[in-house]
């Protein structure tokens, strides 16, 4: 653990983590882009970088993305990310009756100690859970990644149906290209460009950064003003930690579990915690206009998802949220094999990476601190600057990583079939998450049934697979079964 | 088709057109992988081969689809096909057309490279340029900044690419 930080406090990676978090702030604050679309539009320019600078850069810009959203959130009422969205519900009203800095204060202080709380998790789970998943045969991983995806098909916005639709699509779309069993070619549409399916980057960059900035200009989003009113400074009093700690400890310890559930995020975290707080608060009566207990709540909850989210990546290779999907994206690209042998393989990266989660909060701190009067004004700069040099980045990157213009159309592609999910209501996570983890789940699954020449029957008599089965079968089947409570409840009322 | 679990089942749908749209493009995507599975050789040594989950993952597609799509036309039959494609919002036209637009001349600006083969300095300068003035509303201040914008995005990509990543560039 101290020669992660070690390693991350040498002077060119203590630079990258400054600039990610920096970057993920300044992007996370923007309404209309997110972490995501960052870390997808990095990935290409990190094709040139080692292994540790790259993950240190990504996960500092992961851990500053999650924070940046609580600046528009708490000024202008208007999330910079979805994890922000409970945020508003204290955050604007505290900015109305003249507390912007005493409001960004407290969110600036929760989101640190949520950080390095769910790292703490993440430090002393890591290796335990590693120690775990080593031993779970190929049935167990498969299960794992079913749980994944019922988890992020039914949580995600709009309805489960079309979740599930998502998931399945993206699992499609990474079957082209090479079978990873039998080595068999598939699905090429008879183009030779398509040897090797959709590559992970086009397809990333597609769905997440063009799509997303395609739907921003068919939203019709406009600039921010800057709120010229606001000019107090962050007022962040460490006497805070003392009066809302109750609120911090068990906010920071729902975040870093909803986080360490495969498929879920920095938003459900958020919401969760808010209702503990209300739920548990002697003023619930309070909440949703200016209670600092529900700005304490969210931000805690939506940064400890970092630390959380990362345990099952690090541990198994099974994405904790979809950015770390997207980060499983990043390991693959610097031939690093997520699982529980990366540890094995690669020490010092994973050590890098679980020091970064750390360092990075205390980055995030002190920019946040003293740059938010400034990150505010950033974020008034007039969209139809900024979109048309995103989309340039994202040409620029693709094609830089690998060389071929097919990707580049590949990556339209994608784009276009982000847009058409975006109109249809299709949530993106799901399709990016069965993206990754087909690989995955194919290849646990036939290699199981070869182990056991082609029996089921093991994966239902071994405790540990059942026990990861019926998981994912009740997430799956739970938004039905609360749909038709609901409708009996409706007709028993007279 | 009473029972509360078929009512349950067929919550109405908020957007039955976008539900019909995104139910036929899916079963049609599935469609072409279960006919391009047909071509794939029988498992040899393992027992599910090449096409079984790719095939497998398409059905369940299929079967979803159809539950959507039988939503969907329910929703229809109700509201007397007069359900709007997004519930309680118009899209204007415009709005339709702008995105569109950037598609495409996104798509020309790739082409112009890697087909015409134009420099990417100058294929970004005017793609840049072009792509902020429209979507700044065609406002005639604007297309100076947007055109300084370009020009400094373009060669500084250029040089940063080239000279301190040393990659090739489009």
């Amino acid at each position: 653990m101290f020669d992660g930080i070690l390693i991350v406090l040498q002077p060119l990676n203590f630079f990258w983590l400054v600039v990610g978090v920096g970057s993920g702030i300044v992007v996370g604050a923007i309404p209309g882009l997110s972490g995501a679309m960052l870390i997808a539009l990095t990935l290409p320019m990190t094709y040139y970088m080692g292994n540790i600078e790259a993950i240190i850069l990504l996960i500092g810009m992961y851990v500053g993305s999650i924070t940046g959203g609580l600046i528009t959130a708490i000024l202008f009422s208007i999330p910079g990310t979805p994890s922000s969205i409970v945020s508003t519900f204290d955050g604007y009203p505290m900015t109305l009756s003249g507390k912007a800095g005493r409001a960004l204060g407290l969110g600036v202080l929760s989101s640190f100690v949520g950080g390095v709380i769910s790292w703490a998790f993440l430090a002393a789970l890591f290796g335990p859970m590693t120690s775990i998943a080593l031993r779970f045969s190929s049935f167990d991983y498969f299960a794992m990644v079913l749980i994944g995806l019922a988890l992020i098909s039914t949580v995600s916005r709009g309805s489960t149906i079309k979740g599930l639709i998502g998931a399945g699509l993206g699992m499609l779309a990474a079957m082209p290209g090479i079978d990873p069993t039998s080595g068999q070619l598939r699905f090429q549409f008879g183009s030779s460009d398509m040897l090797n399916g959709f590559a992970t980057l086009p397809t990333l960059v597609g769905v997440f950064a063009v799509a997303i900035v395609l739907e921003a200009i068919f939203r019709n989003d406009h600039a921010i003003s800057s709120n010229a009113n606001w000019s107090q400074k962050v007022e962040i009093s460490f006497h805070d930690l003392a009066r809302h700690w109750k609120n911090l400890l068990r906010s920071s310890v729902v975040g870093t579990w909803i986080g360490v559930l495969p498929g879920l995020g920095g938003n459900v975290g958020s919401i969760i915690a808010y209702a503990f707080a209300r739920n548990s608060s002697k003023t619930p009566e309070k909440f949703g206009k200016g209670c600092e207990d529900g700005i304490v709540a969210s931000e805690a909850a939506n940064n400890a998802t970092v630390g959380g989210a990362l345990v099952p990546l690090v541990a198994m290779g099974i994405p904790g949220s979809v950015i770390d999907a997207i980060l499983i994206g990043a390991l693959m690209i610097h031939n690093l094999s997520p699982g529980p042998l990366l540890y094995r393989n690669a020490p010092d990266v994973i050590d890098a990476l679980i020091a970064s989660a750390l360092l990075g909060h205390v980055v995030m701190l002190f920019i946040m601190w003293f740059g938010t009067r400034y990150i505010a004004r950033l974020v008034s700069v007039p969209r139809h600057y900024l979109f048309p040099v995103i989309l340039v980045f994202c040409v620029v990157g693709v094609f830089s990583s690998s060389n071929i213009a097919f990707d580049l159309w590949v990556m339209l592609g994608f784009a276009v079939v982000g847009l058409f999910f975006s109109a249809t209501g299709v949530p993106l996570g799901p399709f990016v998450i069965g993206y990754i983890l087909a690989p995955i789940a194919e290849t646990n699954l036939r290699s199981g049934l070869m182990a056991t020449g082609g029996a089921i029957t093991p994966m239902f008599t071994h405790p540990l697979t059942l026990g990861l089965l019926s998981v994912s079968v009740v997430v799956l089947l739970w938004p039905f079964v609360s749909n038709v409570r609901q409708v009996r409840r409706a007709e028993e009322r007279p | 088709m009473t029972s509360p679990i078929w009512k349950a089942k067929m919550i109405s749908s908020r957007s039955p057109l976008a539900d019909i749209a995104l139910a036929i493009a899916t079963i049609v995507i599935a469609g072409i992988f279960i006919g391009l599975s047909l071509d794939l050789p029988p498992p040899e040594y393992e027992p599910l081969g090449p096409a079984s989950v790719p095939v497998g993952v398409a059905l369940c597609c299929d079967g979803l689809s159809i539950f959507l799509l039988v939503r969907a036309s329910r929703e229809l039959q109700r509201t007397h096909g007069v359900a709007p494609l997004v519930p309680a919002r118009e899209i204007p036209g415009r709005l339709i057309l702008k995105t569109s637009a950037v598609l495409l001349w996104t798509g020309l600006y790739v082409a112009s490279m890697t087909i015409v083969r134009i420099p990417f300095v100058w294929s970004t300068a005017v793609y840049l340029t072009a792509l902020s003035w429209m979507l700044s509303g065609f406002r005639p201040k604007s297309l100076l900044v947007s055109a300084a914008i370009a020009l400094i995005v373009a060669f500084g990509c250029e040089y940063v690419f080239t000279h301190i990543f040393t990659t090739n560039l489009p």
